[in-house]
């Protein structure tokens, strides 16, 4: 028997998940930012750092890159996979890296 | 998520600063490095950023690779706190060690203070705690004193109330012990008071059944004092007897001594032993066999430490001992009387439920030695139960 392609599969899950309201980084490896009130934004799944100049942070998320604009903006916590970051934050904006 | 604050602080940490350079760069290779960064900051031109002392050398080649170098701006920590402490180290270690210690001990069951127990042993009390889990070295926090007390409670029916409360190194157990009233007399159904011995009746307080007798009365050993209330017992599937009587009671003691007697008096020579002992464990005392005394007494006692005015559970152990010799020594009538005085109060200093009135004493020499005989006059309680 032909088993159906991992996309078709990961896009069947994706769509119960959205019909259950279920967050998606609970069931695939998704990196999330999770942005706390104005002050903090707390990044998962990071693969690195691309950017980091005295308003902005540009952090690689794989597929994505997310750059975290603000003033004041502190990385409380660098680690591989996980990244606190501080200040106030202005806005976030996401871009679909070549991989 | 990354290692805590105070995770950097036990270890040590320094707060650098990256010179020149591109920050994404060199923070990127710190994260590729697994080299854990906190408190990355712009402060003007400059980046800031606090690492592990101990990683602050790996980072010199992710420097290399952003273009920059760094620089340390501070050092924070345990590490360099100790470096720069105006004592040795030892000393510092040893303040840790002693407070520490003083921390573990004092969670810890040491010593145990009773205080309360008339009728139960002070050793009963400490093998009931030993089958609920209190042990000498046990920690304070692994026992539900309140469940062990109800525990107790339970074990010991002589006991009214008992608490548990910890203290730093030692448990304090406080008992209530339920005393009967030594002349209060309380019977089954069908029981009477009798009359334990001879006496004359001082008072009858009576709390059920019928007094037999009134005060002024003289009665026998075995006369019925009293009985259960008839009409009690017709209407009552239960009838007790409950009262307290006394009376006057007239006992004749003796105490001889043989005209020569074996004395043993100190001879002025001690030797003292020091030992410690933790909690309730034994003293360790040296080897003490060897006093070179042919005939000696024993003494021992303990002294307490106390800090900040809290005994601690290490006690200094004193043995003394002191060499003594026994001799004949034959008794002249003076000496016979105060020996035979001693051995009286003796005796009547254990007598507790008797209160003596009056006594005769009469000192008489015989051809055996001396005699002294003391006629006591008591007031005592005469009331015992019998099932009928």
């Amino acid at each position: 028997m032909k088993h159906p392609p991992k996309e078709y599969i990961q896009d069947n899950i994706t769509r119960i998940g959205y019909g259950l309201d279920y967050p998606l980084d609970a069931v695939f490896d998704i990196p999330s930012v999770r942005v706390v009130g104005n002050g903090m934004a707390i990044i998962e799944g990071c693969r690195g750092l691309i950017d980091y100049a005295a308003g902005r942070i540009t952090i690689d998320l794989g597929e994505y890159s997310a750059t975290i604009f603000g003033s004041d903006l502190v990385m409380e916590n660098l680690a591989k996979g996980a990244m606190n970051v501080t200040g106030r934050i202005s806005s976030v904006s996401f871009d679909r890296r070549a991989v | 998520m990354g290692k805590t604050g105070l995770f950097f602080w036990i270890q040590g940490q320094v707060e650098a600063e990256l010179v020149a350079g591109i920050p994404g760069v060199f923070f990127n290779d710190a994260m590729n490095g697994g080299i854990p960064v906190k408190h990355v900051r712009h402060a003007g031109s400059s980046v800031f950023f606090s690492v592990l002392a101990a990683d602050y050398p790996k980072l010199r080649r992710a420097a290399k690779h952003s273009g920059g170098r760094m620089r340390i701006v501070k050092k924070r920590g345990i590490p360099f706190a100790i470096r720069r402490l105006p004592f040795p180290l030892p000393l510092a270690a040893g303040l840790c060690v002693m407070a520490m210690v003083i921390a573990v001990f004092g969670s810890m069951v040491f010593t145990v203070r009773i205080s309360g127990n008339s009728t139960i042993p002070r050793a009963q009390i400490l093998e009931a705690l030993e089958e609920n889990g209190v042990v000498v070295g046990s920690w304070q926090s692994s026992h539900d004193f309140a469940a062990v007390a109800n525990r107790m409670m339970l074990r010991f029916d002589r006991l009214t109330w008992m608490t548990i409360n910890p203290h730093f190194g030692a448990i304090e157990v406080q008992i209530w012990d339920k005393i009967p009233p030594s002349e209060q007399m309380t019977g089954e159904a069908n029981a009477q008071i009798v009359a334990k011995k001879d006496a004359q009746i001082k008072s009858v307080d009576l709390v059920s059944g019928v007094s037999l007798v009134q005060p002024g009365a003289v009665v026998q050993q075995g006369d019925p004092l009293v009985i259960p209330d008839p009409e009690a017992m017709t209407n009552s599937w239960a009838s007790s007897v409950q009262a307290q009587i006394t009376g006057y009671t007239t006992v004749s003691v003796s105490f001889d001594t043989a005209y020569t007697v074996q004395q043993t008096e100190p001879t002025g020579q001690v030797k003292k032993y020091y030992g410690f002992s933790f909690g309730l464990s034994d003293p360790v005392f040296p080897v003490k066999t060897n006093n070179g005394f042919q005939e000696f007494s024993e003494k021992r006692y303990s002294r307490p430490f106390y800090i900040f005015g809290v005994e601690l559970p290490l006690r200094l152990e004193i043995l003394e001992t002191s060499e003594t010799k026994t001799t004949a020594v034959t008794l002249d009538q003076d000496q016979a009387r105060e020996l035979l005085e001693e051995l009286r109060k003796d005796f009547e200093s254990q007598m507790q439920e008797a209160k003596i009135l009056n006594r005769n004493v009469h000192f008489s020499q015989n051809d055996s030695g001396y005699t002294l005989k003391v006629d006591y006059l008591l007031e005592e309680s005469i009331g015992e139960i019998v099932l009928e």
